[in-house]
């Protein structure tokens, strides 16, 4: 894979759920580079979560392009979907199965090799500290295995693209601190990551780059590094509160 | 509206199918009307053989002499036994519902109901829907027991409005002390997918077997217009003697036909009201338990050795997850299994009736391979249901499967091939038993096998596609998809359509073969030409039907519910 190539290139997205509704995306543009680790935010019903719909195939977007790696999600689906890894905010999935089940299912779908897989699998369990537990059913996980075994499931593969939707909620403070700082050096090896999230505190701790879309729109993208000198009247989260005034969910 | 008036019209609310709860009127109306036909029909098919059961019966003479009264209190006795049976397995199954698995009671629990609001709402709302059950099965037995025996009056329907009162109470008495052991059995077997399967083969060799003693009688029937000759004296001893212990059942069959009026009142309204006090007792005691979360039934966890990860194609993989998710879930594996491993047995059954049926009415007719071919598609079209709801059993799995590089095809064709793998075991156990047994050739079996298998797969890229288009997905707490829906209803349909289609088809041909006038039109087409003709004209009308738009639609599934 070509290094100089976008992780993501997003065109003129938009998401209209049906022909009378307003727009869930609305003309977004957003690329993002290898190394950098990018922050969506926005308040409940802002258009975070159908953006990374759009962006992982669950949904098929209204207008626009998607280029992931340098594959085009709509023209070579398979091709761009073998590129990134994805955490939904639902984790209720694959109960049924035990965790290494799961695990080697996700190896299957990326066909990851035998060799590389068991070396993985033993590097994430070390990371989120499933253990022995990685051999239960998921149904017997508590909401934060959970949420651990799917972020084990999108990594098994080593994605240059890790998107993932409202990852630190349900997660302990310490395993949140290990994958904040597991993201960091992920990144730092030439991944980029995207991730949508509340906590402020966490995007502007853990992010090159902050995107603010509210009413499906982009408002803001800025370098959080620059920030306190662009803004020194504020912080981040007050600036949030500023742009998306009017609230959430309408 | 009182606490208890509130927690009791919740309670109705959410047992109620989802398409009598919206208040939109954009209900399915197609299914619930196609369910009260099929109900319909089977409740007049089921008073049309009882009826003529009861009339048998209640000839049956021992030593030559007539004994009608006796006769009317065994049947009695038998039927409102498997009523009893009936009605403690439904109550044991609203209890366990009511008090484990609603999870409901979770989020009520923390709300500003005193316990016993809560109590007495889930306990009022078990012994209403008891009673719904059992005045559905009780209304039909005893009216055509009633009416056959020539004895109704009006102490006979209001002793039938007394029952249909009264039965609930003793029968919740007795469920209330099995739904403890139950529930815990059920858990037991529920973690093991080993015991699930056990629990599955018991359970439909217990239905095949009583398939078949019913069949038997139908067969008998059929054949000599009487089965008074299956009424021997050794079996009516035994009749006889499991009539006079049948408790309570004979007290209701003495209530019903006005024999020891008195005794039978005090018995059943004394053991209904100590069982159902002693059981209330009971559950509140469980409840109690269930809500201070005091009862746990897991097993101890065992250290489990870590297998070796298996690598597969993702099409095998696919393929796994499809039989882990259905195997380690036992409603889907009753649903999967069930109809599949009883259909042998009832296309055995039923072809050997359709031979004595065809035999009597066309004499001696080469329609033995028609006649197969029409069951085996009919019962392969019951058993190929399941696939009607590959993509809605999945749910949210759906969309992230679809964030996987899988092709549709792939994820497809893996959930195409699950379904197909027990219809063609099915097909062909069904196929080997008709040749075997000789309703046909073995040469006409392996035609009927090409035959059905065909329609097999049409069926399952058509139910496949339809759920890909319109999916159903379950909101219950489990996730599990529990009741028919429309695409369910438009596959049984369009199946039976065609099974029946062909099977005319194929027996005007086999009249028609032999016999002159207007049916020698038929008798010049090659049979092959209808029984793989048309099947395979299906398929390939499916087939398009299933690829052309696929990829569009596979991308525009969207499961949220």
């Amino acid at each position: 894979m070509d290094n100089n190539i976008d992780a993501l290139v997003i065109n003129h997205l938009s998401k209209q759920y049906n022909s009378h509704a307003k727009k869930a995306v609305d003309d977004l543009n957003l690329t993002c580079k290898r190394g950098q680790i990018v922050g969506l935010l926005g308040h409940n019903g802002a258009g975070k979560s159908t953006t990374l719909k759009c962006l992982t195939g669950i949904l098929p977007y209204t207008e626009g392009e998607v280029v992931i790696n340098g594959y085009d999600l709509h023209a070579e689906p398979v091709k761009a979907k073998h590129t990134f890894g994805f955490v939904s905010d639902r984790h209720d999935v694959f109960v049924k199965m035990t965790g290494d089940q799961y695990l080697a299912f996700m190896a299957d779908a990326y066909g990851v090799t035998k060799k590389e897989r068991l070396d993985k699998v033993e590097e994430l369990n070390a990371l989120f500290g499933l253990g022995d537990r990685i051999h239960d059913p998921i149904s017997d996980y508590s909401h934060g295995m959970r949420q651990k075994i799917c972020m084990m499931g999108s990594l098994v593969h080593q994605p240059l693209l890790w998107i993932l939707d409202e990852p630190m909620i349900g997660l302990d403070p310490a395993t949140a601190a290990k994958v904040s700082d597991y993201m960091l050096s992920y990144a730092k090896a030439g991944n980029c990551i995207l991730f949508s999230s509340h906590n402020i505190n966490s995007v502007q701790r853990i992010c090159d780059r902050a995107v603010i879309i509210h009413h499906g729109i982009k408002t803001d993208d800025f370098v959080l590094s620059s920030f306190a000198e662009e803004h020194p009247e504020e912080d981040l989260e007050s600036y949030f509160l500023s742009r998306t005034r009017d609230g959430g969910a309408q | 509206m009182t606490r208890v008036g509130l927690l009791l019209s919740e309670q109705i609310r959410s047992a109620l199918p989802p398409s009598l709860r919206k208040k939109s009127g954009k209900s399915n109306l197609f299914g619930t009307l196609l369910t009260l036909v099929l109900v319909a029909g089977i409740l007049a098919v089921f008073v049309l053989l009882f009826g003529r059961f009861v009339g048998t019966y209640l000839g049956v003479r021992i030593n030559r002499i007539p004994d009608v009264a006796s006769r009317q209190f065994e049947l009695m006795s038998m039927a409102y036994f498997a009523l009893f049976v009936v009605c403690v397995a439904v109550g044991v199954s609203g209890f366990c519902h009511s008090l484990f698995e609603d999870s409901n009671l979770t989020i009520i629990i923390t709300m500003p109901f005193s316990g016993t609001a809560i109590f007495v709402a889930h306990l009022i709302w078990v012994y209403l829907r008891q009673l719904i059950i059992t005045a559905f099965f009780v209304l039909p037995v005893n009216f055509t027991f009633l009416a056959t025996a020539g004895i109704v009056n009006a102490y006979n329907v209001l002793m039938t409005l007394v029952v249909c009162l009264v039965l609930p109470f003793l029968s919740l008495g007795v469920a209330s002390i099995l739904v403890l052991p139950y529930y815990a059995i059920k858990r037991r077997i529920a973690t093991s997918a080993v015991a699930t399967a056990l629990c599955i083969v018991v359970v439909m060799g217990a239905f095949g077997y009583l398939y078949s003693r019913v069949f038997e009688v139908v067969c008998a029937l059929l054949d000599t217009g009487k089965i008074t000759s299956l009424f021997n004296q050794t079996t009516m001893n035994g009749i006889i003697a499991f009539a006079s212990h049948a408790y309570p059942a004979n007290f209701f069959a003495n209530l019903m036909l006005g024999r020891d009026v008195a005794l039978s009142v005090g018995v059943i309204l004394g053991a209904s009201a100590v069982l159902f006090g002693v059981g209330t007792l009971l559950v509140r005691l469980i409840f109690n338990k269930v809500v201070n979360a005091d009862l746990v039934f897991a097993k101890p966890r065992k250290h489990r050795v870590a297998r070796a990860i298996k690598a597969r194609t993702p099409f095998e993989s696919l393929l796994h997850k499809e039989f882990s998710m259905v195997l380690r879930n036992s409603d889907y594996t009753y649903m999967y299994f069930a109809t599949a491993l009883v259909m042998p047995l009832m296309v055995y059954y039923t072809s050997r009736m359709g031979s004595i049926l065809t035999a009597s009415l066309l004499g001696k007719m080469p329609v033995g391979f028609a006649v197969c071919t029409f069951v085996t598609m009919l019962y392969g079209t019951l058993t190929n249901t399941f696939c009607s709801t590959n993509i809605s059993r999945d749910g949210y799995m759906a969309l992230t499967v679809k964030t996987l590089p899988f092709r549709p095809e792939t994820v497809l064709g893996a959930k195409m091939v699950f379904c197909f793998v027990v219809s063609i075991l099915s097909i062909l156990a069904s196929c080997v038993l008709t040749a075997a047994f000789g309703f046909q050739t073995w040469g006409e079996a392996i035609m009927s096998f090409v035959a059905c298998l065909l329609l097999a797969v049409a069926q399952i890229l058509f139910a496949t596609k339809l759920d890909l288009k319109y999916p159903h997905f379950s909101n219950t707490p489990d996730g599990n998809i529990k009741e028919a829906n429309s695409t369910v209803s438009v596959v049984i349909l369009v199946g039976l359509i065609a099974s029946f289609a062909i099977g005319a088809l194929l027996l005007l041909q086999a009249v028609g073969s032999t016999q002159g006038q207007l049916l020698t039109v038929f008798g010049k087409i090659p049979r092959a030409a209808i029984a793989v003709g048309i099947p395979a004209l299906l398929m390939g009308l499916s087939s398009t039907y299933f690829f052309v738009g696929l990829n569009k639609r596979y991308a525009a599934l969207n499961a949220e519910v």
